[in-house]
């Protein structure tokens, strides 16, 4: 089930606002479509993001995918923890495996990021 | 109901170009069309996974004057001699299973050899072949994932896949036969398998039934040559994509 406090991209990250900054991570069935994570790399701090630009990639056995800036805003700080243990993605992708931290000027945009019940209905129709 | 592919001719190319074609296919999955193909090498190339630093091209004298560029898949280093390869590019929405797609390629290839009097097998989990002098770490046919096509212990068969904006391309190799390149790998060839019989159409055919799909022959148009002519140039040749890491 997907967390009902976290807002979704279509591209399957998640966020969720913590005062001016928006803590971004990849969902739980996105995860699970790329099995074993075996490298992530990130943006470096102070970098600028545009929602729906590729700011990452994610490496599992068999393949590589982008990851996408759910807001715009300025990378803050990306999760470390990830360089040495990139499984944490998997174990824990609403927690410990979070991806990168988003400052955001003002009130952030959320206007086109689903709710967990709209993210839900996405995932249920997406082929396997 | 599956899609249809298109089937584009097979080429004999470089590297560079090859690499090209199959960024041009992914890109043409991003825009909803789904492309595969099967083809071989113009001369022996090494083709490093997405990752992977630029070094491991250099780690061992083996592969001195080897041409060699970096994919958009992942994995490890191939050298691409004595093999057959394919790529298949296609819209995510589009076919069920993307995830185990590999799988199922490999499964098909599998049977396919089998139908050919060659036992292989698909491998039941991650594994690493050691082999005396080659570099460690860096070959693909070293470590073979779940599902790889494996015969008499050797790795002979494996994919990789890249995705981006709501395409996968698919990319993967069948060994045929040991390179001077990679002495340790040996291929079907040394495996005792009738080599001959194995062939891009054959190979056309697993993906076809891995697929579920129909094929259509499809065709290089101007636009196509003039695209990846345009990737070859500012991506696959160039020292920032290939030095990149």
């Amino acid at each position: 089930m997907s967390p009902s406090d976290l807002r979704y991209a279509k591209t399957h990250e998640w966020v969720r606002v913590e005062g001016d900054e928006c803590v971004v991570g990849l969902t739980r069935f996105a995860v699970d479509q790329l099995t074993d994570v075996t490298y992530i790399q990130l943006p470096k701090a102070g970098r600028k993001v545009s929602t729906g630009e590729g700011f990452g990639e994610i490496e599992s056995v068999k393949a590589v995918s982008d990851i996408y800036a759910p807001v715009s805003g300025e990378v803050a700080s990306v999760n470390e923890a990830l360089n040495s243990d990139p499984g944490l993605v998997s174990r824990d992708p609403y927690g410990a495996g979070w991806l990168a931290r988003i400052r955001v000027p003002g009130v952030p945009d959320l206007s086109g990021l689903m709710s967990a019940a709209e993210y839900e209905a996405q995932v249920s129709g997406s082929p396997h | 109901m599956p899609p249809n592919f298109l089937r584009l001719p097979d080429r004999k190319e470089s590297g560079p170009w090859q690499m090209a074609a199959d960024d041009w296919m992914l890109g043409r999955a991003e825009s909803g069309e789904c492309l595969l193909r099967v083809y071989e090498f113009r001369e022996p190339t090494a083709t490093l996974g997405y990752f992977q630093p630029s070094g491991v091209a250099r780690s061992s004298p083996a592969f001195d004057g080897l041409p060699w560029v970096r994919r958009q898949t992942g994995g490890d280093l191939l050298v691409h001699d004595r093999e057959l390869t394919y790529s298949v590019a296609v819209p995510e929405g589009k076919l069920d299973g993307i995830r185990d797609l590999p799988c199922r390629v490999h499964k098909s290839v599998a049977e396919w050899l089998s139908d050919l009097g060659i036992e292989t097998a698909c491998q039941p989990a991650k594994g690493v072949i050691e082999r005396p002098g080659a570099p460690s770490g860096v070959l693909c046919f070293l470590h073979p994932a779940a599902g790889d096509v494996v015969c008499r212990g050797s790795k002979v068969m494996g994919s990789a896949q890249r995705k981006r904006r709501g395409a996968v391309l698919q990319h993967g190799g069948l060994l045929l036969g040991t390179s001077p390149r990679v002495p340790w790998l040996p291929g079907l060839a040394e495996l005792g398998a009738p080599v001959s019989a194995i062939t891009l159409d054959g190979l056309c055919r697993c993906l076809e039934k891995a697929l579920g799909c129909e094929m259509v022959t499809g065709a290089w148009d101007d636009e196509a040559e003039e695209e990846i002519r345009r990737l070859e140039e500012t991506r696959y040749r160039n020292p920032q994509w290939n030095e990149s890491r």
